[in-house]
């Protein structure tokens, strides 16, 4: 009597397949695929745009609050925006975009001291002169948050809620006393 | 029951002996060649109306691998009456490029009893409307026959066939692409990140293993420079899925 041999399921084909990622014998022989020539779908360049955006308004408004903020081109440990107070003090800035929903899919980030994370978040179809809104939170204090929440997205209102992040630019704008 | 006019065929899987002795009649009656002797010709006859008959003598497994196409469209079921005993033929997926048929005459019908056939000789099916002359011959869209997609369940059929990608001619804009935006992000990779490497050079590598048919690995740049690697499954007719990917 034969076995059967059980079948894979796309997830477990995934696993498999992602554990071979590292395995140079695990493929096969390279093909050079040239770049496309037709025009690219008007999302991706949107949302190119929209990170762009999220990154210079933060920008704006910190250079509002008087403070010496400059942005960042390089792609290492998602700083995105350095902040330089008078003190001397440095603090890194990971600006995340959200658009349309508000639900940010948890993703990894750095969670260190002088380190925080912004979300600018613009609803769907506003005007692009409208205003986003932006929830400012401590990598460190978010990192504590979500390890105790267990959750794969977060919502700006339970960050707004629970963390009082909304507008909370006073975070990077105060110097600790000592 | 419907006069038959279209031609019996055979399907992919089935042999040539199975129609040798089956021709088709511009009535639509089917009657045996003449390659057979007196005796299988015995009991053969034509009559208007029906299909064919047969008589006690003929092998069920003659009949085997016919698909019966009627003005393009697929009938599932055929049927042959005798003066003995009905014989059924239903074709088990019509849609199926290696279809079957399975045969049944051992049931022994009554002349007041109906074997519960879709298509009974009493029920006659009402013909359609004549169509207009300006109308397009070709079936709207909602009417078309459904196409088939490839079953990723279906082990071992021929919908499971590996799927090749023509990756010189690879245009992502003639491909459905969905993105796993959040493994993506889980490794620091915005979706547009992925897409924008996807129209830029490629290097497509295949995976070799009997668990990943279908997945490649591509190793691409955005257009800020940022390499990434990329592994996709190629799940359709252009239709590809990208699972998870890194920046190098």
């Amino acid at each position: 009597m034969t076995r059967r041999k059980k079948e894979l399921t796309d997830d477990e084909m995934d696993a498999l397949v992602i554990a071979d990622a590292d395995d140079d014998s695990a493929w096969g022989e390279p093909v050079m695929v040239s770049p496309s020539k037709s025009p690219r779908p008007a999302w991706i360049a949107q949302a190119k745009h929209l990170d762009l955006a999220a990154k210079f308004f933060v920008l704006s408004v910190l250079h509002r609050m008087g403070v010496e903020a400059t942005v960042t081109f390089s792609q290492s440990d998602n700083v995105d925006i350095t902040v330089v107070h008078q003190s001397g003090r440095v603090l890194t800035v990971d600006v995340k975009t959200l658009s349309g929903s508000n639900e940010w899919i948890v993703a990894p980030f750095r969670a260190i001291a002088h380190h925080y994370v912004v979300f600018v978040w613009y609803p769907l179809n506003g005007k692009p002169t409208a205003e986003p809104k932006t929830y400012v939170v401590a990598s460190e204090r978010l990192h504590r948050f979500l390890a105790r929440k267990r959750t794969r997205s977060l919502s700006m209102d339970v960050l707004a809620k629970e963390l009082a992040a909304q507008d909370a630019w006073h975070e990077l704008t105060v110097a600790p006393a000592a | 029951m419907q006069e038959i006019r279209g031609v019996l065929r055979r399907a992919s899987g089935g042999s040539c002996k199975s129609l040798r002795g089956f021709f088709e009649e511009p009535r639509g009656v089917l009657r045996r060649d003449s390659w057979g002797s007196c005796k299988r010709r015995r009991g053969l006859f034509e009559e208007p109306g029906v299909l064919f008959r047969r008589d006690s003598g003929g092998s069920c497994k003659r009949l085997k691998g016919l698909v019966e196409e009627t003005q393009g469209s697929l009938f599932p079921l055929l049927m042959a009456s005798a003066r003995e005993f009905r014989v059924w033929i239903e074709v088990t997926d019509s849609m199926s490029p290696t279809a079957s048929v399975r045969v049944d005459c051992r049931r022994r019908p009554r002349r007041d009893q109906h074997l519960g056939c879709p298509h009974p000789r009493t029920q006659t099916r009402p013909r359609p409307p004549p169509r207009p002359r300006h109308v397009h011959r070709r079936s709207p869209p909602h009417t078309r026959p459904r196409i088939l997609r490839p079953r990723p369940d279906a082990a071992g059929s021929a919908y499971n066939q590996p799927h090749v990608v023509d990756w010189r001619r690879f245009d992502p804009a003639k491909w459905d692409i969905v993105y796993d935006i959040e493994k993506l992000a889980a490794h620091g990779i915005r979706h547009w990140e992925a897409a924008e490497a996807m129209w830029n050079v490629i290097e497509a590598r295949p995976n070799k293993k009997a668990h990943g048919p279908d997945r490649y690995q591509l190793i691409a740049l955005t257009d800020a420079g940022r390499a990434l690697k990329l592994i996709v499954h190629i799940s359709g007719t252009r239709a590809m899925r990208v699972i998870t990917g890194w920046p190098l």
